[in-house]
């Protein structure tokens, strides 16, 4: 059988190529497309040798890069600057090949886009009077049959040239051996991604394992049953990484099945013969990766499903523990070594949990760590032994051997440390680079925790924070919530209540954008971070949205907003809804981060928000230059509006100068001049191909910061200017109540453009408070990502207290409330109702208690007063300035210093709570939203009720 | 007579379209609609002129990839004017950038082409508002393009022609116009076609009739909205294509007639679209159909002896297949879509000088059948074998797959439409099974 496949596969590809051969012969002078059908690369590269051999005509090959764009201009481009060296090629017309092939289709990136112009401009080709060899692997053969249907057809059937399935087989073992040597070589230290091993979908290597496979399977040949389990190794792993959990755990099973029972069968075969080979040796290794797998399969688990993360820290133990075992059976004790550490950082998972696994977890880690320092110090792995110090340090902590637990830390650095110094380059790069990235920041905040409770609290903070400069919160999201939380910890209770209150806010931040934290609180939600390397989601844009967007049903408004700043048509969008509806989380942690990273006609998108009115010519400049800046690029049309030169600031970036640097113009130009740099910088930006689309947030305060009708003209003469611009959008949001007063802008400047109908219903875009059923859904989703579970009872009383008699869950309050039973730990329906009569408003009460309280004791007066007088009697927000706010706590008899007041601004700024308007001249607040006003009154002592 | 074989090799290659106005091609020239069911054409001009000669109307009109579409708009043109009307028929393909349309892209494009053909039989129009169009046009554009002083003619000739070339100046043009593209549509039917249509009512003819041509070609690429462009600007904005003030029929592409949105389309535009079936050659009941078969035999023996005569053509087939069956063979495998035929006609030279053995043939054909398999999917042979049972498809957007990607191919016959899976795939393994399974 084998001799007669390969003999059969030699004859069709002679049969081929001699076809291949007569075509080019025949189409000479005359444009011919032959499709050639190859799916190895060193396949076409000895076909094309014998084509050259055999072939009397000559033919010339073009090499598509992989940013080719078109294939007919590239074809084109590459004629004239070849010399074909023919003779009858005279001055006039350029020298033509006599036939051409064109490889490399399958490495360009675009080649949806390549194909489908190629079809469209197919009627050009004929005015090549040549043949054309277009070589296609069966991935490409099938994007071609959808993307340039007609090109194709224009095609005979297509020549194939293939391996014998012999020679698939053999080229496919070696590459699993090779896969399954790197894992064993690289240890317990991490999931090895796809793209080290060369593997990632879309790689040549892996493009061409999955041809073989195919080819195989047709060839009526079937894979051995090794080939098979590592096979599914393979595909386990990219389930795994794909986080396809179910398939992942399938794969891997099934795998781990098939070597153990095949070294279970050579066992019982070599001891029946009392040989002995290192066939079972090789079988175990295969057999310990795939335990290895599996308990990283159930950490990952455990990390995705909160609910059943111990349980599931419990089994990847189990199967760590199994690895090991084997290979200690094996005494194959490198491995052992390799592979330890897995096992170490699941037990102090478990050991941090709950009891009473945790105690056993502790000694449990005690012994491994022991073993493990050991085995490293016998083969001097010092960045692995840095780890076993750091166990052991955990280990002295729990144990409140303060003393003990600073020596470990302390050893644990000073190894990393010497390990760089030592050996700067070689193979342990990735090793140190990896160590740096995970490891440093938790000796640090092991050797801070030490310290504090050894009493040196200054030092524990300096300590902690350089813990939080060395890690990175993308690499381990877990480490760095440690950190925050000591460290706030810490600067709280030695009164460093503003510090404490910023790390608190990272704290939060961190965990909302990693999904720690179900609820968000009053402020407006921050764009999602992307997830930790080892657990990589595939980047589509609805993984871009923060999780509180999508998981807020909102979505799909995300997305309908999204096309509309693609499509020419909608010039300008006016999203309208209720206050605390969420129009400015939808913007600026949906929308805007959606922008960002979208295109549409090959250019940019620019997003541009403007949350406030004083000075709009001033801050949307300053908003512009932003923006530009971030994405490398000048605002040079806005002389008026930047008067100092910003170049140095823009190169190195930082926000801060450039602000200063705004703060004073040198002479306040004109309006009429500063509304002209913005049309042109808005024009120019045309040429940088972008689309600027300009977001006006919270609209209704400009109706508040220009009361009289003639200052709001030049704005609505801008605006109307702004529509005339190719590639400018305009997104306006504002309250509902308010939306009338956008009639005047039909009246006061001619939108010829929207055909004079600012309200028409294809320029509106409604956001609405949650159904009750939307409500519960999104309570459901948003704690479902969290380890933070809701009994079912108690989502249904929530939503309940939340719809009021109005019917609609307004998601601000949502937020809030909930943001508060997960800080409070409240679970469950009798908990819930623990609290009084009035369950949701004692909530927001403890909201706002909260944020006073992390003024610290000695300004909580200050806080509450401020608070209070932000608020006026009809239920509105009044903006103040620092200075009104001074004078109002002096007449209402409130001690106070100028630091104090700044502080208590800062956090209830920081807290979202009060917004701070950002003016070239002064600072305004204001609160947040409408809805607290009601419940900050209530509350007040009547003791600073001195307005009235 | 002898086989001119180079000429033959270069006649059957299956890029090559016919140019009627070519006389070589013409010699190549078969005309099918005697054996293609039903006369689609004359559906759609009974359609303009008798049921409703001055109420504007507006057709859809398409068929499979090169199953002669634009011969029989052409014949249409041509009865419509014995009838009196005048008629402007154009390739959109000539103005348009397939792969980028816009519904502004087809209205200019319009107008473009009917003002030419009215200003061929001396009717001007000054139509105001694009004067003022223009204008503003040059600001905004920022390379220079010469419409400053000149007229709607030149003006808009001059736009189209530029923008088609750039991509980049198209979408510049498009930010500016979408926006206002009903004012646009007004301003065509108000300045344009209403004072055309009363010149011509005047002059005692018919009224104006538009058939646009090649809109078919547009690109199934995704708008940003997640639409296909064919979706886009024949579902979503068909109320716009409907509302020109003149009979108009639009060639759109196949998959819309197979796509869930075929409902709303037909909504839009109130009528369904017209589709142009391939030539059968066989019957619903598997048995072949001879007429088909000869004309596509027919089809064959012109690209190898275009100078014979019908029957001397008979006589040659040896010259050509090593026997007549052969020939046959070939026709059926093709299942009567003409450019398939030629495909594997083209394997075949390819691979043996003529006369080309039955042992050639059938090595393409199970090549070919090799290549069609490969990509079919499990549930691709499901649907597949569904179709082929019942001879019928929903309107699902799966089953379009299958009818672009050649799979299953649609006839017509007295009782109306019906598909039948592609004779190669017909005779493979898989179906046989099948087959078996289900007697």
């Amino acid at each position: 059988m084998n001799a007669n496949s390969e003999a059969s596969v030699q004859t069709a590809n002679d049969r081929a190529l001699k076809t291949l051969v007569r075509t080019i012969t025949l189409s000479q002078g005359e444009f011919s497309l032959i499709l050639v059908r190859c799916n190895y690369l060193r396949l076409r590269a000895q076909i094309q040798q014998q084509l050259k051999a055999a072939c009397p005509v000559q033919v010339s090959e073009l090499e598509l890069s992989h940013s080719s764009q078109t294939l007919y201009t590239t074809i084109r481009n590459y004629l004239e600057t070849q010399d074909f060296n023919r003779q009858d090629a005279s001055a006039s017309s350029p020298a033509l090949p006599q036939a051409l092939a064109v490889v490399g289709l399958e490495s360009v990136e675009n080649l949806n886009v390549v194909l489908g112009s190629a079809n469209l401009v197919r009627d050009e080709f004929l005015t090549l009077p040549f043949p054309i060899v277009l070589w296609v692997d069966d991935a490409v053969l099938d994007r071609l049959r959808h993307h340039a249907k007609d090109l194709k057809n224009w095609t005979s059937v297509a020549l194939h040239f293939t391996f014998p399935p012999e020679e698939l087989l053999r080229s496919l073992r070696s590459h699993a051996d090779q896969l399954f040597d790197t894992i064993l070589e690289a240890g317990s230290d991490r999931f090895l991604p796809n793209k080290l091993l060369n593997l990632e979908q879309g790689s040549r290597l892996r493009t061409e394992l999955d041809f073989a496979l195919k080819d195989i399977a047709q060839s009526q040949h079937s894979l051995d049953p090794e080939l098979q389990a590592s096979l599914n190794f393979v595909r386990g792993r990219d389930a795994h990484s794909r986080l396809e959990m179910e398939d992942a755990q399938r794969y891997y099973q099934a795998s781990l099945t098939y070597w153990h029972e095949a070294a279970q069968q050579q066992q019982a075969q070599e001891s029946a013969l009392e040989t002995h080979t290192s066939e079972i040796a090789a079988l175990r290794e295969k057999e310990g990766c795939l335990l290895l797998y599996l308990g990283l399969w159930w950490r990952s688990y455990a990390v995705l499903q909160r609910a059943a993360y111990a349980t599931a820290c419990q089994q990847a133990r189990e199967y760590f523990e199994q690895c090991l075992d084997l290979f200690r059976q094996q005494q194959r004790l490198d491995l052992v070594a390799k592979f330890i550490l897995a096992l170490a950082e699941t037990l102090q998972k478990l050991a941090q949990g709950l009891e009473p696994e945790a105690s056993e977890a502790w000694q449990r880690l005690e012994a491994v760590t022991q073993e493990a320092l050991s085995l490293h110090q016998a083969t001097n792995d010092r960045v692995r032994l840095a780890r076993d110090y750091g166990f052991l340090a955990e280990v002295a902590l729990a144990k409140a051997n303060w003393q003990e637990a600073k020596q470990w830390a302390e050893t644990a650095l000073k190894t990393l440390d010497q390990t760089e110094a030592q050996e700067p380059e070689a193979e342990l790069d990735d090793s140190i680079a990896l160590a740096e990235r995970y490891q440093r920041g938790w000796y640090l905040l092991l050797l801070g925790r030490s310290q504090a409770e050894l009493g040196h609290g200054e030092d524990a903070i300096a300590l902690l924070q350089s813990a939080q400069i060395c890690s990175d919160a993308q690499a381990d999201p877990v480490l760095y919530i440690r950190i925050l939380a000591q460290l706030r910890t810490l600067l709280f209770a030695r009164g460093h209540y503003l510090k404490a209150f910023h790390v608190k806010r990272k704290q939060q931040v961190i965990e909302q954008q990693f999904g720690f934290r179900a609820f968000a609180g009053a402020g407006r939600i921050e764009p999602q971070a992307d997830l930790h390397p080892a657990q990589p989601l595939p980047s589509s844009p609805e993984a871009i949205v923060a999780q509180e967007i999508a998981a807020s049903g909102r979505q799909q408004d995300v997305e309908r907003l999204l096309a509309r700043i693609g499509t020419p048509r909608d010039k300008l969008t006016v999203i309208h809804g209720p206050s605390g509806v969420g129009k400015s989380s939808i913007l600026n942690a949906g929308l805007v981060p959606a922008l960002r990273r979208t295109t549409f006609e090959a250019r940019q998108i620019l997003p541009i928000v403007l949350p406030n009115y004083n000075s709009w010519t001033e801050a949307l400049g300053r908003a512009i230059a932003q923006g530009m800046n971030a994405i490398g690029l000048k605002a040079n049309r806005l002389p008026s509006l930047l008067p100092v030169p910003v170049d140095a600031d823009l190169e190195t970036g930082s926000d801060a100068g450039l602000d200063a640097n705004l703060i004073s113009p040198a002479s306040p130009p004109d309006l009429q001049a500063k509304v002209q740099d913005l049309l042109a910088q808005l024009k120019q930006n045309q040429g940088f191909n972008l689309i600027t689309t300009l977001i006006f947030d919270q609209f209704e305060e400009f109706f508040f910061v220009c009361p009289d009708p003639l200052q709001r003209k030049p704005f609505y003469l801008f605006l109307r200017d702004c529509l005339n611009i190719p590639y400018v959008k305009v997104v306006l949001s504002l309250r509902e109540d308010y939306l009338h007063y956008l009639l005047e802008i039909d009246r006061l400047a001619n939108l010829e453009v929207i055909n004079n109908d600012i309200l028409g219903k294809d320029i509106r875009y409604y956001l609405g408070d949650f159904t009750p059923e939307d409500a519960e859904s999104v309570i459901r989703n948003l704690t479902n990502r969290s380890q933070f579970y809701l009994e079912d009872e108690l989502i249904v009383a929530l939503v309940r207290d939340l719809a009021g008699e109005l019917g609609g869950v307004r998601p601000i309050e949502l937020q809030i409330v909930g943001a508060q039973l997960q800080d409070h730990r409240i679970t469950t329906l009798q908990a819930y109702q623990q609290l009084g009569d009035n369950p949701k408003e004692q909530l927001v009460q403890r909201s706002l208690a909260n944020v006073v309280q992390d003024c610290g004791s000695p300004n909580a007066l200050i806080a509450q007063v401020v608070l209070f007088l932000l608020t006026a009697e009809d239920g509105t927000r009044p903006l103040k300035t620092r200075l009104e706010l001074a004078e109002e706590l002096r007449m209402a008899e409130i001690p106070f210093t100028t630091p104090q007041l700044d502080l208590v601004l800062e956090i209830l700024v920081g807290s979202g709570l009060v917004l701070k308007v950002l003016e070239t001249s002064t600072d305004l607040y204001q609160l947040v939203h409408d809805y607290l006003v009601s419940f900050i009154r209530q509350n007040s002592p009547d003791v600073y009720l001195v307005e009235d | 007579m002898k086989l001119d074989l180079p000429r033959f090799f270069k006649a059957c290659n299956p890029n090559k379209t016919l140019a009627v106005g070519n006389e070589e091609d013409r010699q190549y020239y078969i005309d099918f609609s005697t054996v293609r069911g039903g006369n689609i054409v004359r559906d759609l001009g009974r359609t303009i002129a008798r049921l409703s000669p001055d109420e504007p109307t507006c057709q859809l009109f398409t068929g499979h990839i090169g199953c002669g579409k634009s011969t029989e708009l052409l014949c249409l043109q041509a009865d419509l004017e014995s009838k009196g009307f005048h008629v402007v028929y154009f390739q959109s393909s000539q103005d348009l950038d397939m792969a980028d349309v816009d519904i502004t892209d087809i209205f200019m494009a319009i107008a473009h082409q009917v003002n030419r053909s009215l200003e061929s039989i001396q009717i001007k129009v000054k139509p105001s508002y694009f004067t003022n169009l223009f204008r503003e046009i040059i600001d905004i554009l920022q390379t220079p393009v010469d419409i400053s002083e000149v007229g709607f003619s030149t003006g808009i000739a001059t736009l189209t022609a530029r923008t088609k070339d750039s991509p980049r100046l198209r979408s510049q043009l498009r930010q500016y116009l979408e926006p206002r593209a009903n004012g646009i549509l007004d301003a065509i039917n108000r300045e344009l076609l209403e004072p055309a249509n009363q010149v011509l009512q005047a002059r005692g003819q018919q009224g104006l009739v538009v058939l646009v041509d090649n809109l078919d070609r547009v690109d199934n690429l995704l708008k940003p909205n997640g639409r296909t462009q064919p979706e886009y600007l024949f579902v979503d904005r068909g109320e716009q294509l409907k509302r020109l003030q003149c009979h108009i029929v639009y060639t759109i592409p196949l998959s819309l007639v197979f796509s869930n949105d075929l409902g709303r389309m037909s909504l839009r535009f109130g009528l369904k679209p017209k589709v142009l079936p391939m030539v059968p050659v066989q019957t619903r009941q598997h048995k072949d159909f001879e007429p088909g078969i000869t004309q596509l035999r027919e089809m064959v023996m012109a690209r190898a002896f275009p100078q014979a005569d019908v029957k001397q053509r008979q006589t040659l087939v040896t010259a050509v297949f090593d026997q007549s069956e052969t020939l046959n063979r070939l026709c059926r495998v093709s299942g009567g879509h003409v450019r398939n035929l030629l495909r594997l006609l083209y394997g075949c030279l390819q691979r043996e000088d003529p006369p080309i053995q039955r042992a050639v043939l059938e090595e393409v054909i199970r090549e070919d059948r090799d290549e069609l398999m490969g990509p079919i999917a499990e549930e691709e042979w499901e649907l597949l074998l569904q179709a082929a049972q019942r001879q019928s498809i929903s309107g699902d957007q799966d089953y379009q797959t299958l009818l672009q990607s050649l799979l299953l191919f649609e006839y017509r016959d007295q009782n109306g439409r019906w598909f039948g899976i592609n004779p190669i795939l017909a005779e493979s393994e898989r179906f046989k099974a099948w087959q078996q399974g289900e007697r």
